[in-house]
């Protein structure tokens, strides 16, 4: 009986490249110096390149931080073995910024010293950043709910209190002993004070139609004030940006925090280096916030040129009272991620030394949201 | 001409803190009311059925029956 074969043969380089170029996965190979022998279409895609010109070149020339691939590759070839890592972070050299990938290299076995080795990648950056929003929305919830709670569970007593040194304050006939009940009314009033700035506004957002530029302007002259004009503020502004229905003064005060702690972080540059502001807004298609799919979303974006988040505040950073500074109260990101969410909206940030972007995202039809799939 | 005496005005209180309670009783006492504190919506309301005060103080966030339940259940509170 004759053999069953595949109809379709993989005899020549050219087959196998058809194949290869038709992954979503992009696959490049290497050799044991890290130097590019092959990149497919789906490679030159995530990384910006062309093949041609890529070619012989060593790894560090496609991403600013090689260093995690490199390692992946070198414990590969040590061990001529596959060997794979999740949630790699890199930032290709002509791309629009980091990407998360899973990554598999296996060095070719057919030799009995490997030579070269086949780098299996896939970007997961979506897919992590939905993880990442998920729980941040969550937390977000789950704050605000434990605030409300424990802000009843303070202000009480804080009434009680305050009100018994009004009582003491009037049987006391010395004016001097009044000070002491004046100290622990102004320190009660000062913690309601910190509860209500935990709490945030009472009201739902208040919404109308407004055009975002021009509510960035404001904050832009108010940080321009703030800055004593030691710091550059550049626009870069997508003027077709159709109006988004919002809540004005929540709005403001949202970037306004962004921007001011943009100001803190440009604070710590040394003086012969300029701080600068880019104020940015663009329309982004098909976007999740969360598990919710918008069709078009703003984004409005906060880009510094400070040192950067430090590594330890990254995942708390929009907690309330988390902060980098020994005079910051650590709520101004916690209020502005939370009237943001008030508006079906999120924001996100990425940072590292020299470039902090803070995004803003607001869906301009938030009931219009498709739950996806 | 009739001299009426100026019978203290009946403050009813309802809080569960009891510090809010004390403090609140004796400031109103102070300013000559005869306040009466009750620690639940529920002892409120059931004292409104022997008697009526002037004025009813109550918290709003409360366990149990909250503060504004309570005056709409209140038979003197326009609404009710």
């Amino acid at each position: 009986m004759a053999a069953h074969v595949f109809p379709l043969q993989v005899q020549t380089m050219a087959d196998a490249t058809r194949i290869l170029d038709a992954l979503s996965t992009s696959v490049l190979i290497v050799d044991a110096e890290g130097a590019l022998l092959y990149l497919n279409v789906a490679a030159e895609t995530l990384f910006g390149v062309s093949r041609n010109q890529m070619c012989g070149r060593p790894l560090a020339e496609l991403v600013v931080n090689a260093d995690g691939l490199q390692g992946v590759i070198e414990r590969a070839f040590e061990r001529a073995r596959p060997f794979s890592r999740r949630e790699l972070s890199i930032r290709p050299l002509n791309g629009e910024g980091e990407l998360i990938i899973d990554c598999t290299v296996a060095p070719f076995d057919d030799a009995s010293v490997p030579s070269a080795a086949l780098i299996e990648i896939t970007d997961v950056t979506q897919h992590q950043r939905i993880t990442r929003e998920t729980a941040l929305l969550t937390q977000i919830g789950g704050s605000r709910a434990m605030i409300r709670q424990l802000a009843h569970e303070i202000k009480n007593p804080l009434g009680g209190l305050r009100g018994a040194a009004q009582l003491l304050a009037r049987q006391l006939a010395d004016a001097s002993m009044r000070e002491y009940t004046s100290v622990i009314i102004s320190e009660a009033d000062r913690l309601v004070a910190l509860v209500d700035s935990l709490l945030g506004p009472v009201h739902s957002p208040r919404k109308e139609s407004v055009n975002i530029h021009e509510l960035l302007q404001h904050v832009g002259h108010l940080l321009a004030a703030d800055s004593q004009s030691r710091i550059t503020i550049e626009r870069d502004y997508d003027p077709s940006l159709p109006p988004l229905e919002l809540d004005r003064n929540q709005i403001i005060q949202a970037m306004l925090n962004l921007g001011r702690n943009a100001l803190q972080a440009l604070a710590q540059l040394p003086d012969t280096h300029r701080g600068r502001i880019i104020l940015r807004t663009r329309a982004l298609t098909n976007v999740n916030i969360g598990v919710q799919r918008h069709r078009v979303v703003a984004s409005i974006q906060f880009e510094d040129n400070g040192p950067g988040v430090p590594d330890h505040l990254r995942d708390t950073l929009f907690y309330p009272l988390v902060t980098g500074r020994a005079d910051g109260t650590g709520l101004g990101l916690a209020v502005a991620q939370d009237l943001v969410a008030r508006h079906h909206g999120l924001i996100e940030f990425e940072s590292r030394p020299g470039q902090t972007i803070f995004t803003i995202l607001l869906p301009f039809h938030a009931a219009n949201a498709d739950q996806a799939s | 001409m009739l001299q009426m005496p100026i019978k203290p005005l009946n403050v009813w209180l309802v809080d569960d803190d009891a510090s809010i309670r004390w403090v609140l009783e004796r400031a109103l006492r102070q300013g000559g009311m005869a306040p009466t504190a009750f620690d639940h919506a529920d002892s409120a309301i059931a004292a409104l059925r022997r008697d009526r005060p002037d004025v009813l103080i109550t918290d709003i966030r409360m366990p149990g029956m909250d503060g504004i339940e309570a005056t709409r259940a209140s038979p003197s509170c326009p609404s009710s």
